[in-house]
């Protein structure tokens, strides 16, 4: 089952190549332009997005960077950083754009936003979370469940 | 006596001697009826005496009167001009032509000063007439003026318009030394009240002219970031880094409160107090709507001059605490600056409203006690009653008398030359050589102390005090066989305490039957509030402990494991909380920041593998718990980082803070992590009960600590009362305030912003609005979703009809208001935004968007 890790970092995909073993073949994107690119070219089962982009090149972020700086009171860095924040998000929104209709679990913890749970919910389906401190086991038997459903 | 007997009595004293009999009746008749105001009367009269005789001047003054105060000016002034330079008709003329020709008044003046030689008045006339057009020639003849009055109070009047005209011309240092040259000459004068009055109005002014008003500048984004990091540092104790920081952000932004505010924080670090003075002072100049900064002052203030400066520091802290009116550690510190100056009324108002606003029960605690203690009223002066046989003569006592009360006054000098004036009388007198003996060693002269008291004792050498005394003073002269004979001596002749001093030079040779035996004789003989008790009980202690070492050390050994429990059940009972620390409005970011910092870097990262450690142990695998063996050092260091600096924190605060040991939600962090990194390999159920107290149970609280610091609600008391807090700000005292309705759509939002900043940014706006003369306000609070990320925004909408122009392009330019400002300031940083939007002909809405939270 390949599992398509979107972060940028190597911290899930390499817990994940450690701890979840089989069926998972851990691939990794740094990315959301590389995320679409792996999934123009091969199939993925799943996708795990981390929320938080804020080591990648500025240039990388997927985001309307101008509308944002004007959203922020005209200020770049701000809107940067709002890109940065939610990238997860963001690379989710293309990729559902480009047609991938893969469950995806995001890296990120809802619990304390429901509200915010129902509006990402309801546009991205099939999608899950996780609790950011789950463990690696936790994260498996996420992936396993939402990879034969719809997501919550 | 009849009308004619009295005129004729009169014109004896007059000089009408040279008019003829009828002539003299007429004029004196005249003068009584222009005294009673017969004008009319008196005019005919004079007019008849006249007809007499035409050169008699007095009749002539007389008829001019008697015209002006008919109303007839002209008939006056006719009469008047007719007197040529008969002085008080020139000075009657000059008063009367002033109104309709200054020039010509002036010129009567003038005249006068050489038909009056040595009359101050006429000066003083030329003084006023000419202080608005010619400032300096009224000091000059307002100078003749003083002259000639000889010592007695001039004109204050008429120095106070010159002193105003000086001011108005850019003069005003010649004003205020000119004012200043009469208050010190006439400090009890009639008119130095005034002039006082005006010298301080100076004074304020030229001060005034040294303070910076307003104009901030606001740190980009950039530099905020280097401002955290700078924080950082300081708080980890790299003042070098902090220093470097901290100037680079003056040098870029030299009118940012907050850069200068951070550098007085770096210089005060150094204990280079002066610096931080300065920068501390411009920050408070340059943002004094920032409670913070005038709270900085304050502090340097009080602590870097030892006293002198509390009354400065009690102005900024009552600055602070109007800005700051909730917060109780303000008002507690203004209390405690009062307290220090004496203002005890102020003292004990500041401490109640301390006590109204607190919620940490330190802090209540305090302000009863200082409240209770203010209030206490002290015991009537206490007289001892008079001896049936005076001890000394009176032309000693007396001297002496004075002299104890010099000493109580710390007047040294004055006392020793009463006590030299006694001695002088009575030389062999004890009483008098041992208040000598005191003087003398609080002056310093050893010596001469020892001489005093020796001769006391060769007087009277049965006063065990003073062989006490003398004891001490050999003892701390290092001569222990010395001490050891006077505290003998002392011990038998009553005064116990020497044999406690004996017991501790027993102590000191290891002679520890000698010990016992004087500490019992301490025991039987020292007085009830000897204050050498606690020292006896640590030394019979010392003397207890070593019995029972020596007889049961097996007991001893059973104590210690009994007390080291004891000791931290007691720590564990009295010390603070992460709570306790949580609650402290001015540390609450910082607090919010450490902890998200160790729940995302430390425990997210790293902690959570240790299911799986488990699950791998149960296999037989130690692969995985050897790898978090080898992270683990980096979670606890982190731990401890963050504890450490929660803990410096606390310490301002006076919070005694031990949340390694005793914190409900990071003790047991600390001990499962403690445990779990231990290089044993533990079974998998104990991995599991630590990764759930790391896992589930640390984590979790973390989190919901930091989103209850870092979070607020905006709902319309939030709002009400700010506006009930800036309408009651000193400049809209009096003004009629619009009503603010508060209208909210849907469930009240939560921000996440801490409560004292948004409380700032409404106040801000408030402000702002309401001293641009708006008539009518309102707001609206709405919750905005962005459909791509989730996220909501909470949207404050103030409406105002205030007039003026205000566009997005002035507030991202900074063409705005400082109150404006200091609200796009606290909205940048919390991560939202301000702009304005039209809304119809003159009104305009300011919208504001915060970061917006869910409930938990």
């Amino acid at each position: 089952m390949k599992l398509l890790v979107v972060e940028d970092g190597d911290e899930y995909s390499t817990t994940f190549a450690r701890f979840l073993g089989a069926p998972f073949e851990v691939e990794r994107a740094g990315h959301g332009a590389e995320a679409l690119d792996r999934l123009a070219r091969a199939p993925y089962a799943l996708l795990f997005l981390d929320m938080r982009f804020d080591r990648l090149d500025p240039s990388l972020l997927l985001g309307d960077l101008a509308g944002t700086t004007e959203r922020f009171d005209g200020d770049p860095v701000r809107a940067r950083q709002f890109l940065e924040a939610h990238q997860g998000t963001y690379v989710l929104e293309a990729i559902r754009a480009a047609g991938h209709r893969l469950p995806a679990l995001f890296s990120y913890d809802f619990d304390a936003e429901p509200r915010r749970w129902a509006v990402i919910a309801g546009r991205h389906a099939p999608v899950d979370y996780l609790p950011d401190n789950a463990a690696p086991s936790d994260i498996r038997a996420r992936l396993l469940r939402l990879a034969g459903s719809t997501g919550r | 006596m009849s009308p004619l007997l009295l005129a004729f009595a009169l014109a004896q004293e007059l000089p009408a001697a040279g008019l003829d009999g009828a002539a003299q009746v007429f004029y004196a008749r005249a003068e009584s009826q222009l005294v009673a105001g017969e004008y009319a009367s008196a005019a005919a009269l004079y007019r008849l005496v006249l007809g007499a005789d035409p050169s008699f001047t007095p009749a002539s003054l007389g008829l001019a009167r008697a015209l002006e105060a008919q109303g007839d000016l002209a008939g006056a002034e006719a009469v008047w001009r007719s007197l040529g330079t008969e002085p008080d008709a020139v000075e009657a003329l000059a008063r009367l032509v002033e109104p309709r020709d200054p020039a010509e008044a002036l010129r009567g003046w003038r005249l006068l000063q050489s038909l009056r030689m040595g009359d101050p008045v006429p000066w003083r006339e030329e003084a006023r007439l000419l202080a608005e057009a010619d400032p300096d020639a009224a000091q000059s003849a307002w100078r003749h003026h003083r002259a000639l009055l000889l010592g007695a109070e001039p004109d204050g009047t008429v120095l106070a318009a010159i002193a105003e005209v000086l001011v108005r011309a850019g003069r005003a240092g010649e004003a205020e030394a000119l004012l200043q040259e009469v208050v010190d000459a006439y400090p009890e004068g009639v008119h130095t009240p005034e002039l006082r009055r005006r010298l301080d109005r100076l004074g304020v002014e030229r001060a005034a002219e040294g303070v910076g008003v307003g104009g901030s500048e606001p740190l980009s984004v950039a530099a905020q970031v280097r401002l955290r990091a700078g924080h950082q540092r300081l708080r980890e104790g790299e003042v070098d880094g902090a220093e470097a920081i901290a100037r680079e952000l003056v040098a870029a932004a030299p009118r940012s409160a907050e850069a200068r505010g951070f550098l007085a924080d770096v210089l005060l670090a150094r204990e280079d107090l002066g610096g931080a003075e300065v920068q501390a002072s411009l920050a408070r100049q340059l943002a004094p709507e920032e409670a913070a900064h005038h709270l900085r002052l304050a502090a340097l203030l009080r602590q870097a001059y030892g006293g002198r400066r509390d009354a400065e520091a009690v102005a900024e802290l009552r600055d602070a605490a109007a800005l700051r009116p909730g917060d109780a550690e303000v008002h507690a510190r203004l209390a405690e600056a009062e307290q220090a100056v004496g203002a005890v009324p102020e003292a004990i108002a500041s401490w109640e409203r301390a006590l109204a606003a607190s919620r940490d029960p330190a802090v209540s605690e305090a302000a009863r006690t200082a409240i209770a203690a203010l209030r206490r009223a002290p015991p009537g002066p206490v007289l001892l009653p008079a001896p049936a046989v005076p001890p000394l003569p009176e032309e000693v006592a007396r001297p002496y008398r004075i002299a104890l009360v010099y000493v109580a006054r710390g007047q040294l000098d004055a006392a020793r030359a009463e006590l030299d004036a006694a001695l002088a009388v009575a030389p062999d007198t004890p009483v008098l050589l041992n208040l000598r003996a005191r003087l003398l060693r609080r002056l310093g002269d050893e010596a001469g102390a020892v001489l005093a008291l020796d001769r006391s004792l060769a007087v009277d050498p049965t006063q065990g005090p003073i062989l006490l005394t003398r004891g001490e003073i050999a003892a701390a002269a290092g001569d222990e066989t010395a001490a050891e004979r006077w505290y003998r001596a002392a011990a038998e002749h009553g005064a116990g305490d020497a044999h406690y001093l004996l017991a501790r030079l027993a102590e000191g040779r290891g002679d520890w039957s000698a010990v016992r035996l004087e500490l019992d004789a301490w025991s039987a003989t020292a007085p009830s509030a000897s204050l050498y008790a606690p020292g006896a009980a640590a030394l019979r202690g010392e003397l207890e402990r070593r019995d029972r070492r020596r007889v049961v050390g097996a007991v001893l050994g059973g104590l210690a494991v009994v007390g080291l429990p004891l000791g931290w059940w007691i720590r564990r009972r009295t010390a603070a909380t992460l709570a306790d620390l949580a609650r402290v409005p001015e540390v609450a970011p910082q607090v919010a920041r450490h902890l998200a910092a160790l729940r995302h870097e430390a425990l997210k990262h790293r902690a959570t593998v240790l299911p799986e450690v488990a699950t791998a142990l149960e296999a037989g695998d130690e692969g995985p718990w050897r790898q978090w063996l080898a992270d683990a050092p980096v979670v606890i260091e982190r731990l401890d980082a963050t504890i450490d600096a929660l803990e410096s924190l606390g310490r301002p605060l006076r919070l005694r803070l031990a949340l390694r040991d005793t914190d409900p939600v990071l003790a047991p962090l600390h001990r499962a992590l403690r445990a779990a990194a231990r290089d044993r390999v533990p079974t998998p159920g104990q991995v599991r009960v630590w990764s759930q107290s790391i896992n589930q149970g640390a984590y979790a609280a973390l989190g919901a600590v930091v989103h209850g610091l870092a979070s607020t609600v905006v709902d319309p008391p939030a709002v009400e009362r700010v506006y009930a807090r800036v309408g009651g700000e000193p400049g809209f005292a009096g003004a009629q305030l619009p009503e603010l309705p508060v209208e909210v759509e849907g469930t009240p939002p939560r921000v996440s912003l801490f409560a004292a900043d948004l409380d700032d940014i409404l106040a801000n706006l408030l402000r702002n609005a309401l001293a641009a003369g708006a008539g009518a306000l309102s707001v609206r609070v709405e919750t905005e979703v962005d459909p791509i990320t989730g996220t909501a925004e909470a949207t404050i909408r103030l409406r105002d009809d205030a007039p003026g122009v205000l566009t997005n392009a002035m507030i991202r330019g900074r063409s705005i208001s400082r109150g404006l400002g200091l609200a796009a300031d606290l909205v940048h940083r919390s991560g939202g935004t301000l702009k304005v939007e039209p809304a119809g002909e003159g009104v305009k809405v300011v919208v504001v968007r915060l970061p917006a939270l869910e409930d938990r």
